[in-house]
């Protein structure tokens, strides 16, 4: 399914860093900006862990994960769908399955996928759709599991 | 001591212990607060008396980023980008119609004041 649009009854998870976090715990716009360089924001696709439960697809997401994730980071959770249609500004973004091949010591990420279609990320544009997004999160996790 | 008098300087006292959180935590992942956005955010902070407290975060360049958020579904925020400029994004439900208006640019510290008044988003900070 690589390079293929997830249906909009997908939902996908980004990992936000504490400085991106409220200190009500909410997820600030700015989460959402596209790096420099970058044509699309890196999210993972739960259901791609279609035989297992919510809380082992996030588990998954967590350990095949290439980031450093902090204690006070989390994992902000948006569905395809209901991103897309909760404004104009929102449905020409396209949630494109990328999954990530073995490299540099790390474990494939079959899950990865990216949000296309943000404006560059220093542009007022970006600062808008950012905050719009924000505002479709549907849940919000740890982005690490006390053992 | 009024009330009046009193939440300005917890509100400044709560900002600072706020940026020293974001300070530390942009070091544990590899980055630096901007001193040019900081020192932006506190002379815009100083500039007017507000009675609300933004929510405070770090943007990936190290400029602080001042959210405002109403009961309406009003919104402000502000990213301090240093030389006396920011950019802001409003959403501003109109009374007169069902949509919400919304709105993104760069001004200076003085021209978002305008853009504040021009959406009368004063009430959402307090002031």
């Amino acid at each position: 399914m690589n390079g293929n649009d997830l249906l909009d009854g997908a939902h996908v998870v980004r990992y936000v860093k504490p400085t991106s976090r409220h200190e009500d715990g909410s997820v600030d716009g700015s989460a959402f900006r596209l790096r420099s360089g970058d044509n699309g924001l890196s999210v993972n696709w739960l259901e791609y862990f279609s035989d297992l439960t919510k809380a082992q697809q996030l588990d998954e997401v967590r350990r095949l994960s290439r980031l450093t994730m902090r204690k006070r980071g989390c994992l902000a959770e948006l569905g395809v769908g209901a991103t897309k249609q909760y404004s104009p500004e929102l449905t020409a973004l396209r949630f494109v399955h990328k999954p990530l091949a073995t490299e540099n010591g790390y474990e494939a990420d079959p899950s990865h996928s990216e949000i296309i279609g943000l404006p560059q990320g220093d542009s007022p544009q970006a600062a808008l759709l950012g905050d719009l997004i924000a505002e479709c999160i549907q849940a919000i996790h740890p982005a690490l599991i006390d053992a | 001591m009024s009330i009046t008098q009193e939440n300005p300087r917890k509100i400044h006292k709560d900002y600072s212990l706020r940026i020293e959180v974001l300070r530390s935590d942009a070091e544990d992942d590899g980055f630096v607060l901007n001193e040019a956005s900081e020192k932006d955010f506190w002379q815009y902070i100083r500039s007017a008396p507000f009675a609300k407290k933004a929510g405070l975060v770090l943007v990936d360049n190290g400029n602080l980023r001042a959210v405002w958020k109403g009961d309406d579904e009003s919104h402000l925020g502000i990213q301090f980008l240093g030389n006396q400029w920011v950019e802001y994004v409003i959403f501003k439900r109109r009374p007169s119609i069902s949509d919400v208006a919304r709105v993104a640019g760069r001004d200076t510290l003085d021209g978002v004041k305008r853009q504040i008044d021009a959406f009368d988003l004063t009430s959402l900070m307090g002031t």
